[in-house]
């Protein structure tokens, strides 16, 4: 069981280590952007897990949690100078209290219908930021974005002259939501959305408040997707309504954390750096070659991830995983044997 | 003389004209087993999504520990003291027979360990342990059937209302789970349980309430109500009467 335990921290230490490394060997901006660009997406896919891969619950509408932390912040940003370290947990309040509002109503509509009621407010939401120019004394922008004030050099506001300050602080964020996945899968609520994604009645009969669990998991991914939505921004330095709020976000958050794993630590997190990478390579080889092949190629390699490996990326990688840990592959039946054997 | 720990009166519901359940009164004391026993049909798993809180009455009243309890949803009413299994068995399928007992035992702690440590205790009682670490999906109907008690009893349940949980199983199975229920009992968790398999609901059961139609025909007894001739003109029809005569 030692050299279990020491194999798998050696893994996190290897794999932690390497990521620290990677920008002193990537000094070319455009790449180390496109790898942040991985990690983000790797961070964004799994705020989506915590409610929507833990509880079964498939929301298409994520972006206008994305939306309204990048908005808050950068708007105290731009109009009150308040830093977005601050304004972006301000932002995420606001997507917390919009989870709640959102979910009080739709949580109690079941499979399809709750998907078609999260693309409605996505729509919605859209339409409803193009349409806004001012928000009170703020600066929405409206239809043409908002473009986050230039400070210059300026770490007290989130802003870097290069990138590696980005794609480290990419990285914490991926950490932090990992160990809180990881908290959060094996902890009380986990195991309650994990019941109740399997049978919402059956959890109810055990005890669950189904509604209650389903709002703290939604608030909990509202929080982390409202600070990678800030982070968007502060990257990217324009926030653009239907790249933040409309299905371009909140679909590839969905097709990256199932073509990964949903319901699962790390599924999302190889599913976002890996298909993320793929279709940054298809686009630079084939962007230029057909209108929207690229998108074309990146929608089939989804559809036959979905149609051949339902359970994602991580159920072909958990098989060399045990295989490396030493734990045989059918280790169910092994400790069926044991505890018989054993009573 | 102390009251009924769960009581209904009158209870009924009608689904559009159809009357479910018509005007049940029933008691469970303490420590006490009774069976509900009725032609396919009659109300039963009906009365039990009543007690437990999935369907609200159209009329009528459940008092449990003399606390009123009608109409609230399923999960207070399990967290304070009822539980249930379903006659379609629900195991969460892609967890662990651990982790589906251990979604119970996480009712009264918040703590991982302590929940664990209930479940333990409650997969030993029903004799699970061999399958511990399968998951749900792949477990025998009889084990299904087992996992469904288990999952209800690490809620900690002052009474348990089985529905069926010895339906489609062969004659050993039923031996072994009628001993499990019966230790259950004995360990003073009151029982009701549905039940079409009428010998060990004799065995288990002092009282038996037999619904027809929705409305209690008889009670008493396994021996009173067997012998009751509402009863076996309800289970074999008026011919059998006719024959009789």
């Amino acid at each position: 069981m030692d050299a279990v335990k020491t194999k798998k921290i050696g893994l996190v230490v290897l794999v932690v280590g390497l990521a620290l490394v990677i920008p002193m060997f990537v000094t070319k901006p455009y790449y180390l952007h496109v790898i942040t660009m991985c990690l983000l997406w790797a961070y964004l896919a799994s705020s989506w897990n915590l409610f929507c891969g833990f509880a079964g619950q498939l929301s298409l509408g994520h972006g206008v949690f994305a939306a309204t932390g990048a908005y808050v912040a950068v708007m105290l940003f731009n109009d009150y100078n308040l830093s977005p370290w601050i304004g972006m947990f301000i932002g995420a309040g606001a997507a917390v209290l919009l989870s709640i509002l959102i979910g009080y109503p739709t949580f109690k509509l079941r499979g399809a219908y709750y998907a078609l009621a999260t693309v409605a407010i996505g729509s919605g939401a859209v339409v409803l930021i193009e349409n806004t120019q001012t928000l009170g004394p703020f600066n929405m922008g409206g239809a043409e974005g908002l473009i986050i004030k230039l400070m210059g050099n300026a770490p007290a506001y989130f802003q870097f002259m290069t990138k590696q300050p980005y794609y480290y602080i990419a990285l914490i964020m991926l950490i932090i939501i990992v160990i809180f996945a990881f908290w959060l899968k094996n902890s009380r609520l986990g195991y309650y959305l994990s019941a109740l994604k399997e049978d919402p009645e059956a959890a109810a009969a055990l005890g669950i408040n189904v509604r209650n669990a389903k709002l703290v998991a939604a608030a909990y991914s509202a929080f982390f997707t409202a600070i990678g939505g800030v982070f968007y921004a502060m990257l990217i330095r324009y926030l653009e309504p239907h790249a933040i709020a409309g299905p371009l976000m909140s679909n590839e958050m969905v097709f990256l954390a199932v073509v990964g794993g949903t319901g699962t630590v790390l599924g999302p997190v190889l599913g976002g750096i890996t298909l993320h990478a793929i279709s940054e390579v298809i686009q630079f080889y084939f962007g230029h070659l057909a209108q929207g092949l690229h998108l074309f190629i990146y929608g089939l390699i989804v559809v036959f991830m979905i149609m051949f490996k339902p359970q994602g990326i991580i159920e072909i990688l958990q098989k060399y995983y045990n295989r490396f840990l030493g734990i045989s592959d059918r280790g169910e039946e092994d400790n069926d044997v044991k505890s018989t054997s054993g009573s | 003389m102390s009251s009924p720990l769960l009581e209904v009166k009158e209870l009924t519901i009608n689904f559009g004209g159809l009357i479910a359940v018509n005007n049940l009164d029933m008691k469970v004391n303490t420590g006490e087993a009774i069976g509900l026993i009725g032609p396919n049909g009659a109300g039963k798993t009906s009365a039990f999504n009543l007690i437990s809180g999935v369907y609200k009455p159209t009329h009528g009243q459940v008092t449990f520990n003399g606390e009123n309890i009608t109409g609230l949803p399923p999960y207070i009413i399990n967290r304070k003291g009822i539980g249930r299994t379903f006659q379609v068995v629900k195991p969460f399928g892609s967890m662990t027979v651990l982790e589906n007992v251990m979604v119970g035992g996480f009712v009264h702690t918040s703590k991982r360990s302590q929940a664990r440590e209930i479940a333990m205790q409650v997969i030993e009682q029903v004799d699970l342990k061999r399958k511990i670490n399968s998951l749900a999906k792949s477990l025998t109907l009889a084990d299904r059937k087992r996992l469904e008690v288990a999952k209800a009893l690490a809620t900690q349940p002052k009474i348990l209302l089985l529905d069926e949980v010895l339906a489609g199983l062969n004659p050993t199975e039923i031996e072994e789970s009628v001993k499990m229920i019966k230790n259950i009992n004995s360990s003073g968790i009151s029982i009701l349980m549905i039940e079409h398999v009428l010998q060990a609901t004799m065995a288990i059961c002092n009282h038996i309430v037999v619904l027809d139609y929705g409305k209690k025909i008889a009670e008493g007894t396994p021996q009173e109500v067997t012998s009751n001739p509402e009863v076996i003109k309800a289970y074999l029809g008026d011919d059998y009467e006719a024959v009789n005569n």
